[in-house]
């Protein structure tokens, strides 16, 4: 079973905001289902959410819950396109999720 | 009025002919909430679903057992007073939704590979809004006829307010069994107490964590059949109670006293017809509610796409 750590928590929000499935003022699960969703112990949801919250990604309302922020940073439409076109291709590809990932962070390094 | 009578009595007959009908024909078929092949292993949703088909069941023969008392002018109870005679059917449903909320808190399992959430799980989650509605507006039509019949009944000698007088001056009066305060208000208590135990157990149905990334549409069909059972199972349990008040009204409200050359009717006496004809059709629709639950249960569980309304 592969573990959650909050880090890994904080980039799957910021991946759904980045990627605009979750739009500004979309409300987050809870804390407490995120933690009971993944198995881990609610004070590293927490750490996740405190994470995505000091970096501008959601704003935190006492009872409203946890929000995606007014004006959230999400990915230009043309490389959103471009990210949605590879994974495509690499579905149809039989390509897996990590594969694809390992070589967009090798092609990302090349580039750098 | 025997006609009438018998008409009560073979009413769950009709009813389930009338399930029957709806199912035979295809595509009323495929609107029921179908639910998906679940790894055997993976969720007691079976036996969540085997659980409440069973209350419906259990309600559908009350209602059939209580009908043919009615025809037999046995009461329920006996004749004294008892105050859940109009509840028992909340009461049953109530139980049946405790036993489904105690399954679904003690099964705690670790997902096989957890899936992270996108959105927030409610007990709205896998319940339609008109399915909600159907279930407030049955509750909130038994809460406005407990305090339309309870402030037209009056005390016994014990000081109950379960009956309907007819006034007849100073040549004396009558009394009839009444469904007032003494049954409406228990009766208004477990409606509450059911729709408090419903919202329970869609919460903890919705919250649920899902068990793998590719089951994620099998386990939400699941929850959306589940959901709908129960909200089934509530209002078909609040419109047999509704039922037998109508029906009890409409008796009481349809005696008349003959004295002295004069003829008195009771205060009710005109809506008589109307509650009885609202009786039987509530009954039905409460019958039919039942038989979908059950009919839920017996389909074929097979794989089918995911209904999750935010």
């Amino acid at each position: 079973m592969t573990e959650y750590s909050a880090e890994r928590i904080t980039a799957h929000f910021r991946g759904l905001i980045l990627s605009g499935r979750m739009g500004a003022g979309d409300r987050l699960p809870t804390v407490r289902q995120t933690a009971r969703d993944l198995g881990v112990a609610v004070a590293t949801a927490a750490k996740a959410y405190r994470a995505l919250e000091s970096s501008g990604f959601v704003v935190t309302k006492g009872a409203a819950g946890t929000r995606v922020a007014d004006q959230p940073s999400v990915l230009p439409g043309v490389v959103l396109g471009h990210v949605r076109d590879a994974v495509a291709e690499a579905r149809l590809s039989g390509i897996s999720e990590p594969d694809l990932l390992s070589a967009v962070q090798a092609v990302w390094r090349d580039a750098t | 009025m025997f006609v009438l009578a018998m008409l009560y009595e073979v009413l769950p007959v009709v009813a389930a002919l009338a399930v029957v009908a709806v199912l035979a024909v295809p595509i009323w078929r495929e609107k029921l909430p179908l639910p998906p092949r679940l790894d055997a292993s993976s969720r007691p949703d079976a036996v969540m679903r085997s659980t409440l088909a069973s209350g419906a069941a259990f309600l559908v023969l009350f209602a059939v057992t209580v009908s043919v008392m009615r025809f037999r002018r046995m009461r329920l109870g006996g004749e004294d007073f008892a105050w859940w005679r109009y509840s028992i059917p909340l009461l049953a449903a109530c139980l049946v939704l405790l036993a489904v909320a105690v399954l679904l808190a003690s099964y705690r399992r670790q997902p096989a590979e957890p899936v992270a959430p996108t959105h927030p799980r409610t007990w709205r989650s896998f319940t339609g809004s008109s399915q909600l509605w159907l279930l407030g507006s049955c509750a909130l039509a038994l809460i406005l006829f407990v305090a339309f019949a309870g402030s037209a009944s009056s005390p016994d000698e014990e000081g109950r307010y379960r009956l309907l007088v007819i006034d007849t001056g100073a040549t004396g009066g009558m009394v009839a069994d009444f469904f007032g305060w003494a049954y409406g208000l228990p009766a208004a208590a477990a409606a509450l107490l059911l729709l408090v135990l419903t919202v329970l157990v869609l919460h903890l149905n919705a919250v649920r964590p899902f068990l793998a990334p590719s089951s994620v549409r099998g386990e939400e069909a699941s929850r959306s059949a589940l959901s709908s059972m129960v909200v089934c199972l509530g209002a078909g349990a609040v419109l047999l109670t509704l039922a037998r008040a109508l029906n009890t009204a409409a008796g009481a409200a349809g005696v008349s006293l003959a004295s002295e050359g004069y003829s008195f009717d009771t205060t009710l006496a005109a809506a008589s017809p109307w509650l009885l004809g609202m009786s039987y059709l509530v009954q039905f629709f409460g019958l039919s509610l039942l038989m979908i639950v059950v009919a839920i249960a017996a389909l074929r569980p097979q794989p089918q796409a995911a209904t999750v309304h935010d």
